[in-house]
């Protein structure tokens, strides 16, 4: 294995592991409904 | 949680995680862990992995939210199905007619899904009871062709295969529970069997990547050599008459060079060798890789099957779409590329070589490889059993997710119970199954052709649909705003931009050059097969032309909307 498939392999499976791990940490932890315009929050 | 009807009442998602889990339930399947494997050791890793991540970055993650705000936005306006969901927001009724391909792609792709979902159950059987505890590849390759019947067409059904009984225990399983609904089973699914199937896949992973060189006489095949099949960008090939054989690692000297040349040469003899060089730029000009990474990621994040547009039209008004959206997306790849990508195709080339693992069939690579690891780990017998079996469950989601589409359209459009719905979709994919099984000869024609036009070329026409309906029918500034509302995420900047001219610009250059080189330079096999009236690939695509026609002729004698719907609010 060469180095520049040693870095595509790292940067492309890392990339996929950290957007999901930022996002489920996310999904958890953001309130519900956070961005959702006043307006329809009320209604 | 799921968004279905039961006696008339509309049932909704009821947490963000549930939606988000039976999206990804859905997607994970056999495009993870056979598709993906297949096609990324088929096209040499490389370039196909940098064409993939563009794609999906560019394509997916923009075409994934589309569908899901068209989904949301179809189901405020009383649309559940493509069809539906089109020509609400169109206000137009040539859009429904376009949408049908929304319904038959999911139904085409859902009649090889069965197909394999048999090949699973069989494996899961025989790996139970010990008939894969063989000694050889060979053996392995040689179990495969008989199982599957892939020596003529027809050969499936001859007594030595027992294939057609877990075919058919596949088909009634998938009508049964379509029939049942799925909601408690995709909750429970999601709850223990796929951390299970995710933890089993792991260990497997694990023994693959120390597998180090099973064959000492064959030095050169190697998880190393495996790992940089997959991922170097550019590679030095050895092929005979065209056909890769052989890959000279990176690391070898002239003088090893030219020992697995004179090697390669003394076992094809009268056979031309060559050594040929494929850097990254020479790997990324080819238009077939391109369609096919975009099929990939089209076929793995269900993007233009028209199940994501269903399941978005069940979420309420101001739940998040946008994060549940990304979220499922970034959990199928992660499963697909950390985990099925680095287990399949590094197994492959060091236990069967890289001409077997570049030659082997887009869903076969995965049933002739995996026993063979499993026959090298300690409990391989249990751990085969686990994966198998757990496959087909997850694979059994899937397919009944894929089938989701065409039931809101029967139920939408033809005002049908859920009951008849089952029997006349089951009557349309049970036919075209048996196709797919039947013409198993040349290569699997039946199914590489399903799996082309509908699973790829079918896909790639439904995203630009809905790219086409959310750009220029319905607006990109409302477009965005109903992806916007309840979104948990902020929307990047520039995703306007990029779906104004960037996915457009992609889908159209990638589709011309496609074109091109199919008219002007070389035809592709599937055309070929087609015109020249191979009836593995003639009859599937006739079957699903003629359930084009009768979805089409259901659609335009239906009463349901025929009436002009309201025009969407303009806040």
């Amino acid at each position: 294995m060469t180095l520049p498939g040693i870095i595509t392999m790292i940067l492309s499976i890392g990339f996929v592991w950290i957007l999901l791990s930022v996002c489920v940490y996310r999904l958890l932890h953001e309130p519900a409904s956070s961005r959702t315009p006043k307006k329809d929050r009320q209604n | 949680m799921a968004g279905s009807k039961n006696n008339g009442v509309q049932v909704t998602w009821n947490t963000q995680l549930g939606t988000m889990l039976a999206v990804a339930s859905s997607a994970v399947g056999f495009g993870n862990f056979l598709r993906f494997p297949g096609l990324a050791a088929q096209y040499g890793g490389g370039a196909f992995m940098i064409a993939y991540f563009c794609a999906f970055l560019l394509l997916g993650v923009p075409l994934c939210w589309v569908e899901w705000t068209i989904g949301r936005r179809g189901g405020i306006l009383g649309g559940h199905s493509c069809a539906s969901a089109f020509m609400l927001i169109s206000h137009s009724s040539v859009w429904k007619y376009l949408g049908i391909a929304g319904v038959l792609a999911p139904l085409g792709v859902g009649m090889y899904y069965m197909y394999l979902e048999g090949w699973t159950l069989g494996y899961c059987w025989n790996t139970a009871v010990g008939n894969l505890s063989l000694h050889h590849s060979s053996q392995y390759a040689e179990f495969f062709a008989l199982f599957t019947g892939s020596a003529s067409d027809g050969a499936a059904y001859t007594s030595k295969s027992s294939l057609p009984y877990f075919f058919a225990l596949a088909i009634v399983a998938n009508l049964y529970l379509l029939y049942r609904g799925i909601t408690r089973g995709i909750e429970w699914f999601c709850k223990w069997s796929m951390p299970i199937l995710l933890l089993t896949a792991l260990v497997i992973l694990v023994r693959v990547l120390t597998l180090g060189t099973p064959d000492p006489a064959q030095p050169y095949h190697n998880v190393d050599q495996g790992l940089g099949y997959m991922w170097n960008p550019s590679k030095t090939v050895l092929k005979v008459d065209d056909i890769t054989v052989e890959m000279i690692p990176a690391e070898a000297t002239e003088q090893q060079a030219e020992q697995m040349t004179q090697h390669v040469q003394l076992t094809n003899p009268g056979k031309r060798v060559q050594r040929e060089h494929i850097s990254l730029i020479r790997g990324l000009l080819n238009p077939d890789l391109w369609i096919t990474a975009a099929g990939q990621i089209f076929f793995s994040l269900s993007i233009g099957f028209g199940t994501v547009l269903t399941y978005a039209s069940y979420v309420p008004r101001r739940k998040d779409i946008a994060l549940v959206a990304l979220t499922a997306n970034a959990a199928n790849e992660a499963v697909e590329v950390g985990i099925a990508g680095m287990m399949i195709v590094p197994a492959a080339v060091s236990l069967l070589g890289v001409a077997a693992a570049a030659s082997a069939s887009t869903f076969g690579l995965g049933f002739t490889v995996l026993p063979e690891v499993f026959a090298a780990m300690p409990g391989g017998r249990l751990f085969g059993t686990l994966f198998f079996g757990l496959l087909f469950l997850a694979s059994v989601t899937s397919s009944i997710s894929i089938l989701q589409p065409t039931m809101a359209f029967l139920e939408e459009f033809w005002r049908l119970t859920r009951a008849q719905s089952v029997v006349v979709a089951g009557l349309l994919i049970v036919v075209g199954a048996f196709a797919v099984s039947w013409y198993t000869g040349d290569g699997m024609m039946a199914l590489s052709t399903l799996d082309f036009w509908m699973g790829t070329m079918c896909l790639y026409l439904i995203s630009s649909l809905y790219l086409f309906l959310f750009r220029w029918v319905w607006g990109t500034r409302n477009g965005l705003r109903e992806l916007g509302r309840g979104a948990r995420i902020p929307l990047p900047h520039g995703l306007g931009f990029v779906i104004n001219w960037i996915t457009p610009a992609i889908l159209l250059v990638i589709f011309s050059s496609w074109l091109y080189k199919n008219i002007f330079q070389s035809t592709s096999e599937h055309i070929h097969n087609l015109i020249d009236g191979k009836p593995g690939a003639i009859l599937p695509m006739l079957w699903m032309l003629v359930i084009y026609i009768f979805m089409a002729f259901v659609t335009h004698t239906s009463r349901r909307f025929h009436k002009r719907p309201v025009p969407p609010q303009k806040s």
